[in-house]
């Protein structure tokens, strides 16, 4: 079984529920990495950002505990959120 | 994800943390959803308390009927969510704008299932005011789906808004003119006066000091019996984005309390 933990793993994960909150034709474009920011970047509704969170706590389960991190984070923190930051907690989480 | 049937409508929700009270966020219409809700307050407050927060229809990932869009019907859906989510006790309700008459409307109609409000900027029509705040609420609406169906308007969307802002300004126009939801709520009767003095349950009004509907703060203020009033300086209308700190904190307070 490849390490879930790892952060390439976890990239690959939460691009792939990216492609499946905003549809795959429309990352055929954009190059997805650990600078890419939701907002400015990739131009995701609020909403999907939403659906995003669920997906990956559908995911992940109780291991990774998303609603304290968003929950210490202020308005603009989450807009400007970029991918590697959610990588990083999400890779901090596993290995805890 | 997670999806509701309630009063015959597919409704997104969202439910975060545990425990007592139950805290319900409700959003503005048209150009919101429960997102708003959700990057604010009902993360850090799911910390301390159950938080559930839920698209209206025709809003953010909810099912888009072309009808039922009254505040009697927002009401019903409520109502329709909590059971299917198998909440029977009263809830605390936390509403933004229209989210504050769906809150104050279910405290009027069904006071055994609501323990508390906090309104935010609350659109509420009431007797005394009637006829100019319908006037506005729904006249507000047209204006939007007016500026929005403007052709340079929406070329100058497009070349500048890219994918967010189309999406959402399509979607808005989608709800304007193709849905029953700006007849529905200039037909929805006001807030009668005595209605309001039977709502028991402590109400916090969050009003800021420039806002265009404070009408609607100071009568609010006197006529709900158990009600405070905070008026948040040099804030308009848009008191959940400019006033977060202060709107997060109330609902922070409400969550500690432990009913």
């Amino acid at each position: 079984m490849a390490d879930e933990g790892g952060e390439a793993v976890v990239l690959r994960t939460v691009i792939t529920m990216i492609g499946a909150v905003v549809g795959e034709d429309y990352l055929e474009d954009l190059e997805v990495g650990m600078g890419t920011a939701f907002d400015q970047d990739l131009e995701l509704e609020s909403i999907e950002f939403v659906a995003l969170s669920e997906k990956l706590m559908e995911h992940y389960g109780d291991r990774v505990d998303f609603i304290t991190w968003l929950g210490e984070m202020e308005l603009e923190e989450i807009m400007n959120l970029r991918v590697g930051q959610l990588v990083h907690h999400i890779t901090a989480c596993l290995e805890a | 994800m997670p999806f509701a049937d309630a009063n015959g409508v597919r409704l997104f929700y969202q439910r975060l943390g545990r425990g007592r009270p139950t805290i319900v966020c409700v959003h503005g219409l048209v150009m919101d959803n429960l997102s708003s809700w959700w990057y604010t307050v009902a993360n850090a407050a799911a910390a301390r308390a159950e938080v559930v927060c839920y698209d209206l229809r025709g809003h953010g990932l909810s099912q888009r009927p072309r009808e039922g869009y009254s505040v009697t019907d927002s009401v019903d859906d409520l109502v329709g969510l909590l059971d299917s989510l198998g909440i029977e006790g009263p809830v605390h309700v936390v509403g933004n704008s229209y989210g504050g008459v769906v809150g104050l409307a279910l405290a009027v109609a069904h006071p055994e299932r609501v323990e508390g409000l906090i309104l935010v900027e609350a659109h509420a029509a009431v007797e005394t005011l009637h006829a100019k705040a319908r006037r506005q609420l729904a006249e507000g609406l047209d204006l939007a789906g007016l500026v929005l169906d403007d052709g340079d308007v929406n070329r100058w969307l497009e070349s500048l808004g890219g994918r967010k802002l189309n999406r959402m300004a399509t979607s808005a126009k989608d709800l304007i003119y193709h849905t029953t939801l700006v007849g529905d709520l200039r037909s929805s009767p006001p807030f009668t006066e005595e209605s309001l003095g039977q709502v028991e349950c402590p109400v916090q009004l969050v009003f800021g000091e420039h806002s265009d509907i404070f009408d609607r703060a100071e009568i609010l203020a006197r006529l709900l019996p158990n009600a405070d009033l905070h008026v948040i300086d040099g804030m308009d209308h848009s008191v959940l984005m400019g006033a977060t700190a202060q709107v997060r904190s109330l609902v922070l307070e409400l969550a500690s309390s432990a009913g």
